[in-house]
């Protein structure tokens, strides 16, 4: 096994049982990430992009198969150390809902960095350094209803990378933004992808995400149906 | 939109959230079931408060010579002729009696204690006074010749004496001079949770007539079935006793009067009190329950529903479950009022209970009208509750449904 | 740094994350949390305010009524405390004697809070005037020192007090009875220690008008002296009774009271105000009691409504919980921030009541009730005054917040608790 894999799936499946009729989501996948890399994942609805994301980023469990994330099994793991993964290793951005609304973006930044027990002075230097970084400075005290979604995606990403994650996952980024707020945002995720070395793994349909990817894995009927490195040039 | 239509439309809207509903309809469940136990519990302490009053020797109405209250002497006694019958119908009154009622003063071998001295016709007495009721050591009296003394258990006590014994009664005769004779007590008599016990001796009221010197009697005392007969009998006894005062249980014992009628009002700001504290509850669930559902009036609203139907709604809604909850809270309460029918044990606080009116056992007794008033407050409270999340749908336009 | 190693994956599977110690930002969270639906939280605090509003009047008011009451009572003739014959209690009958009164007086006024000490000789007798003759409960006092402990000295309605061994003060309707009135003479009879006739020619001082029924149909009151030598009494007498500076401290000197009189030997009891007058102390209890009852009853209606609120507030925010339970919040820490809400929605409750509350409350105090036509008559029977100024009771105002803010905690638990199975995966779904 390679221990520098970022993400590594073994015949990975998952099926599930409390639909009437069994549905099997993903039947045996495998699929190695390495440092840096930005994957995406595409696939029509129920083709278990979504289901295979979730299973990586340990907030599902795998029927069959085994998930290894920055070096650390999942399948032994309890809840709460999952928890733990997710909080350290992983980050996340969700396609919507993604920020806690009662929060500036400043303190939704800072509010991770509290879970991980980081002193408030620290946090807050962290969280505008982050935000500056990302061209958001200006941003810092507003709260998600006073930013448009482009802007609050933004924030979610910086809230993703600010605990500086091994591994950055992100579902349907796109997927209640306009096509030109996505390219702002996709040119975010490349910049930290090439800058800090962010391995960038996404679910999604939209094309404009796939042609950021470096790597495009297609997924069908639960199943890898194709899988392309771009080089970095053509992306 | 027909009636029937709307009701089934909130109907399914209520098991819709069922979970939330079923904390209000537990909440408003639980106040209509404390408040018709407590309400019972509060009437039935009045009840105690009136018996007693009424059976201590005032019943419903009493006739007294005037001046008798301020100076209750033999010389302010009546006459009253041999076939005397109050006119009072029979179906209002329980029983009557004649009482001659004069302050004596009683010694034993080796007591004194001034008392008010009682002569009874002990048959006529049982049927209205607190005598019949009460447990007697030795024997009770006889009829209205008996010569024996019948002593309140404590004041035997603080005279030393028992059954048996003698005592012997000054006290002033018709012509206003002291007269003093001699009684052999018959019995005992034990009136926990009344004064009485301490204060008061009876005997025969014909011996009593005869040591006083006169044939009058100081006050005739009426029992009347129910206390709402009172007006009409006073009039009754008002002609035909010229020249006497007749007067009603609650100026005889105006402290229990006031009791009485604090417990009124007492009943009601407890109901009152209780259904306000459920009435932050209800708005806030009925707000919840339109604000999920913008996108449900919304259309609504574009499909042409009028603004007077989407109140109807919430109303409906409101009403409904308060109406479920009240009749669900009645059953229960009516259950506790059953299991505590034996009454509910307040011999701890005896002393505090009869300075209050109240007996060491409180019993509840239910009162429909306050069912029913109760009944009115909660549906007056599930319109006013929703009065203003009515107001939130009403305000909400086609458009919104879209926007969310 | 630490963290570093961490993201580098050198944490081993199940090393524990060190989590974030305090509240931080929670406390910020939990209550801008609480203004994101401003009417139910305005509610929900209505209600919280509502019962604490009612429990500091409730027990202000009754505190104020019972104190008064209580006091009102001891005041008229029973004091704080007495000291008495033990066997005096169960029968109050000449012979039961207090043997060494000067000892016991001295032995309590020794005692510091102590302010006030007065002898008494009680005994049953005739009074006559003509044929007339009623049976009465005279009392012999000492006219420099009852007034200190008993307030009749104050309800004198006609005449004047006590002054020489010849006076008696009279109740208002045995007066009336005997038909005599300031001025005139009468006759009191009774038997002495000895069993001897005792006979006393007096003249009416004054005329009393207590309020209270028996007192006013039984009571003469003569000076202790010429009781003492016409009863046959020597220089004992039936109880000495005291009174401390303030009613509320009788407990605190009790024990110290009763070392005193211990001390003496001589088989002497002390009696506190609760034992002289247990109905007194028991109709307390009882509105104690029945008022608990009804207050514990609408703080329950009211955590019902918190719960309610919470329950709905937990099921709105399901997709967020997701999100934070994704990003790695533990359950624990979530439910963590829902109880600093319940506790911020406790605490503003709390605060509008005791404002409200305390306002109406001081408001009362100064203006005080006046207990009408129809407590008159209640107020005859408790002995309390027409007009009652019930304080604030400070300690309701401490116990009402922390008992809502204990109901309001265990009311957000409770849904709080859901999301302790909640499943992010499927949680982040709702309502998407």
């Amino acid at each position: 096994m390679n221990p520098d894999l970022v993400v590594r799936c073994r015949n990975l499946g998952r099926t599930y049982d409390d639909e009437a009729i069994p549905v099997h989501a993903l039947r045996g996948v495998d699929l190695d990430v390495a440092p840096g890399e930005f994957v995406s994942l595409a696939g029509p609805s129920g083709s278990g992009k979504s289901t295979l994301l979730n299973l990586i980023g340990g907030l599902d469990r795998p029927s069959s198969g085994e998930v290894t994330v920055d070096g650390v099994a999942l399948a032994g793991l309890s809840e709460a150390q999952l928890a733990d993964l997710r909080l350290t290793k992983i980050g996340f951005v969700f396609q919507a809902y993604n920020l806690i609304p009662v929060l500036s973006a400043r303190e939704n930044v800072e509010f991770i960095m509290q879970l991980q027990g980081v002193v408030p002075a620290e946090r807050r230097e962290r969280a505008l350094e982050i935000l500056a970084s990302l061209g958001m400075a200006e941003l810092a005290d507003r709260r998600p209803g006073e930013m448009s979604g482009g802007q609050q995606q933004r924030v979610a990403v910086a809230r993703a990378i600010v605990t500086r994650p091994a591994l950055l996952l992100a579902d349907e980024p796109s997927a209640n933004l306009d096509s030109e707020t996505t390219r702002g945002l996709l040119e975010l995720l490349k910049r930290i992808n090439q800058e800090r070395h962010v391995t960038i793994v996404t679910a999604t349909h939209d094309p404009m995400v796939m042609s950021y990817a470096r790597r495009r894995v297609q997924l069908l009927d639960g199943r890898i149906a194709s899988d392309q490195r771009v080089s970095a040039e053509t992306a | 939109m027909p009636l029937r239509l709307l009701l089934q439309l909130s109907w399914r809207n209520l098991w819709r959230y069922r979970r939330r509903n079923l904390m209000l309809f537990t909440a408003i469940l639980v106040a209509i079931a404390a408040c018709v136990l407590l309400g019972s519990l509060i009437r039935g302490m009045q009840n105690d408060m009136m018996k007693d009053a009424v059976e201590n020797l005032s019943g419903n109405l009493k006739v007294l010579a005037p001046g008798y209250r301020e100076d209750p002497s033999i010389e302010r006694a009546f006459p009253l002729h041999d076939g005397y019958r109050p006119d009072i119908p029979d179906d209002e009154m329980i029983g009557w009696t004649r009482r001659v009622r004069v302050p004596a003063v009683v010694t034993s071998e080796r007591e004194t204690r001034g008392i008010s001295l009682v002569g009874i016709d002990p048959a006529e007495e049982r049927a209205i006074s607190f005598l019949a009721q009460v447990g007697v050591r030795g024997e009770a009296l006889t009829d209205g010749g008996d010569d024996r003394i019948l002593l309140g258990a404590e004041l035997a006590a603080r005279l030393d004496t028992a059954v048996g014994r003698r005592v012997v009664v000054m006290t002033q005769g018709a012509d206003g001079r002291n007269r003093e004779a001699g009684f052999r007590i018959a019995g005992l008599y034990d009136a926990p949770g009344t004064a009485l016990e301490k204060s008061y001796a009876f005997t025969g009221i014909r011996p009593l007539q005869k040591l006083l010197g006169t044939n009058d009697v100081t006050e005739v005392s009426v029992r009347l079935r129910d206390d709402r007969f009172s007006a009409s009998a006073n009039r009754a006894l008002t002609t035909e006793m010229n020249g006497l005062e007749v007067l009603n249980w609650r100026q005889l014992d105006p402290q229990a009067a006031a009791f009485y009628e604090i417990a009124d009002v007492g009943i009601t700001i407890w109901y009152v009190i209780l259904l306000l504290a459920l009435a932050f509850g209800l708005i806030n669930s009925l707000i919840t329950a339109v604000l999920e559902r913008v996108r449900e009036f919304g259309m609504l609203r574009a499909l042409g529903m009028r603004p007077r139907v989407i109140v109807a709604q919430v109303v409906i809604e409101s009403v409904l479950i308060v109406a479920f909850a009240l009749a669900g809270g009645i059953v229960v309460g009516l259950g506790l009022v059953a299991l505590f029918a034996d009454g509910i044990d307040l011999s701890n606080y005896a002393a505090g209970a009869e300075l209050a009116g109240m007996r060491s056992r409180l019993v509840p007794h239910l009162v429909m009208r306050d069912v029913i008033s109760l009944a009115v407050l909660a549906f007056a409270l599930a319109v006013l509750a929703s009065a203003y999340p009515a107001w939130r749908a009403v305000r909400i336009k086609p458009l919104d449904a879209l926007r969310r | 740094m630490p963290r570093e190693s961490a993201t580098a994956g050198i944490v081993p599977p199940g090393t524990r994350v060190q989590r974030a110690r305090g509240v931080g930002l929670n406390a910020a969270l939990a209550w801008r949390n609480l203004w994101r639906n401003r009417l139910r939280t305005t509610l929900t605090a209505g209600g919280i305010a509502f019962a604490v509003m009612l429990i500091v009047a409730a027990y202000s008011l009754q505190g104020g009524a019972m104190d008064a009451m209580a006091d009102q009572a001891t005041q008229l003739l029973t004091g704080h405390l007495q000291v008495q014959n033990a066997a005096y209690a169960d029968d109050p009958s000449l012979r039961n004697l207090v043997t060494d009164a000067t000892a016991v007086a001295r032995a309590l006024q020794s005692i510091p809070g102590v302010t006030a000490v007065s002898q008494r000789a009680m005994g049953f007798a005739l009074v006559s005037v003509g044929e007339r003759s009623y049976g009465a409960q005279v009392m012999g006092i000492d006219p420099q020192l009852e007034p200190a402990v008993s307030s009749l000295a104050t309800l004198v309605v006609k005449g004047r007090y006590i002054v020489g061994p010849g006076d008696a003060l009279l109740g208002s309707v045995i007066a009336r009875n005997l038909g005599i009135g300031v001025g005139d003479e009468f006759v009191l009879l009774g038997s002495k220690l000895d069993g001897s006739v005792a006979a006393l020619s007096l003249r009416v001082c004054g005329i009393v008008e207590s309020g209270s029924a028996e007192l006013d149909r039984a009571l003469v009151q003569i000076q202790l002296a010429a009781f003492q030598e016409e009863f046959g009494l020597g220089d004992q007498v039936h109880m000495v009774v005291a009174r401390v500076a303030d009613f509320e401290h009788v407990g605190a000197a009790l024990p110290q009271v009763d070392a005193a009189i211990a001390r003496l030997g001589t088989g002497s009891v002390v009696l506190p105000w609760q034992r002289l007058m247990p109905e007194v102390a028991q109709t307390m209890q009882l509105k104690r009691a029945s008022s608990l009852v009804m207050l514990s009853l609408v703080a329950v209606l009211v955590t019902f409504s918190i719960f309610n609120s919470f329950m709905m507030t937990v099921f709105e925010r399901t997709r967020e919980f997701g999100m934070l339970l994704a990003i790695g919040m533990r359950p624990a820490g979530i439910i963590g921030v829902l109880q600093i809400e319940a506790a911020w929605l406790a605490l503003l409750g709390a605060a509008i009541g005791l404002v409200i509350g305390g306002a109406v409350m001081t408001a009362t105090h100064h203006v005080g009730i006046p207990l009408g036509q129809m407590a008159g008559e209640l107020a005859r029977r408790f002995h309390l005054p027409d007009r009652i100024y019930p304080p604030l009771n400070t300690s309701a105002m401490l116990i009402a917040p922390l008992l809502m803010l204990l109901a309001t905690q265990l009311a957000a638990l409770i849904p709080a608790l859901r999301i302790r199975t909640l499943v992010p995966v499927a949680a982040l779904r709702v309502g998407a």
